[in-house]
């Protein structure tokens, strides 16, 4: 290291020192933009890894549709297409509320972010409650993967494989749902404690962005699941 | 080696970029229609254009999402590559598993053609658990 170098340091010190320092500012970060870009690209990592995390079973789904595509047609009539469509809608406006929310951080709005968070909060709840009328409705008919299936009603002996799927994409979506409106509500105390900023909206951003992720996979889930002719 | 660091106050202020509000009811207008379409469509029957045409509006819907809603469209275009890259590593896994599964098959050794015993499959006469 060059003594300019040194020196340059040495005098980036003494100014940081009397510098009012940005309290959202982590110390390894040179401004809040290079921390945000970090933060935002760790939270694309995460969602890329979640695209591929359920593209497996996005690929199981169209193996067996295109294996068996007559049982695979008459097991998804069984499924309730106005339920499945309403929540698409569901989804859909707690996905706008959300993006609401992150704005409202964005003009330090953080009043207005709370209720749009738990508007969002809600919607997820009517999804899950759908949800439960549809999975109740199924064990009730014996629509269940594997040996649970004593439904009689599908002509074919392997109808309980389009269930395995269907469980495990739904199931595994409702998961995500549920981790979502427990991390939103963290994020609505947060809000409600004043803790955005126009200087400090991340934490939102990134919940946002996971929550939109649970709404893009639904957007491919209704009509791979519901929807098959 | 950056002089500029700490060096002025600018560096220390992050300026959001709001979208207009027109945008994001835009966007929803978009995905609710786009949502009535597929169910629409649903009803009539076009073969395995069904499948097809209901992936198309799902891929136009998803592109609005995280275009305008998940901020791409405004992003650093390296939050796009990374998405976009598992997007195509995921269609890599469709084609070749695909490409596999959809052409298993045993050949007729008394009429020397081509049968994939899936699409054979036939209803049973009444539904059996197993």
């Amino acid at each position: 290291m060059s003594a300019i170098d040194t020196e340059v340091i040495a005098n980036a010190k003494i100014e940081h020192a009397e510098h009012e320092h940005n309290p959202h500012l982590a110390h390894h970060f040179s401004e809040p933009e290079q921390q945000i870009s970090a933060a935002k690209l760790g939270m694309w990592a995460f969602l890329a890894q979640e695209v591929l995390f359920f593209g497996g079973l996005f690929v199981a789904l169209m193996v067996f549709r295109t294996w068996y595509p007559d049982m695979y047609r008459a097991a998804s009539s069984q499924l309730n297409v106005p339920f499945g469509a309403i929540n698409t809608m569901v989804l859909i406006c707690s996905s706008l509320t959300m993006a609401l929310a992150v704005r409202a951080t964005q003009l330090n709005r953080n009043r207005q972010a709370f209720w749009l968070m738990a508007a969002t909060v809600l919607l997820a709840g009517v999804f899950l409650v759908i949800k439960y009328f549809e999975y109740s409705h199924k064990f009730h008919e014996g629509q269940l993967p594997g040996h649970f299936y004593t439904f009689k009603e599908i002509p074919f002996d392997n109808a309980h494989m389009f269930f395995g799927i269907y469980f495990c994409m739904t199931g595994l979506h409702g998961l995500h749902v549920l981790i979502g409106m427990i991390v939103i509500g963290w994020m609505m105390v947060r809000a409600w404690r004043n803790e955005f900023s126009s200087q400090y909206y991340t934490p939102v951003e990134c919940t946002g962005l996971y929550w939109h992720l649970v709404d893009l996979i639904w957007i491919f889930l209704f009509p791979l699941l519901y929807l098959v002719k | 080696m950056s002089t500029t660091t700490h060096a002025d106050d600018s560096s220390h202020k992050h300026t959001p970029h709001v979208l207009p509000l027109r945008i994001y009811f835009g966007v929803w207008v978009a995905l609710l229609v786009l949502t009535a379409i597929t169910l629409a469509v649903s009803y009539y029957d076009f073969g395995e254009g069904n499948l097809i045409i209901a992936l198309v509006v799902a891929t136009i819907k998803a592109t609005l999402v995280s275009l305008f809603f998940m901020h791409l469209f405004y992003d650093h275009k390296l939050n796009a590559l990374v998405f976009g890259g598992s997007i195509v590593f995921l269609f890599l896994f469709f084609f070749f598993t695909l490409a596999d599964t959809t052409t298993r098959g045993q050949v007729d050794p008394a009429n020397g053609v081509f049968v994939n015993k899936h699409l054979q499959q036939k209803p049973s006469d009444e539904g059996h658990a197993h």
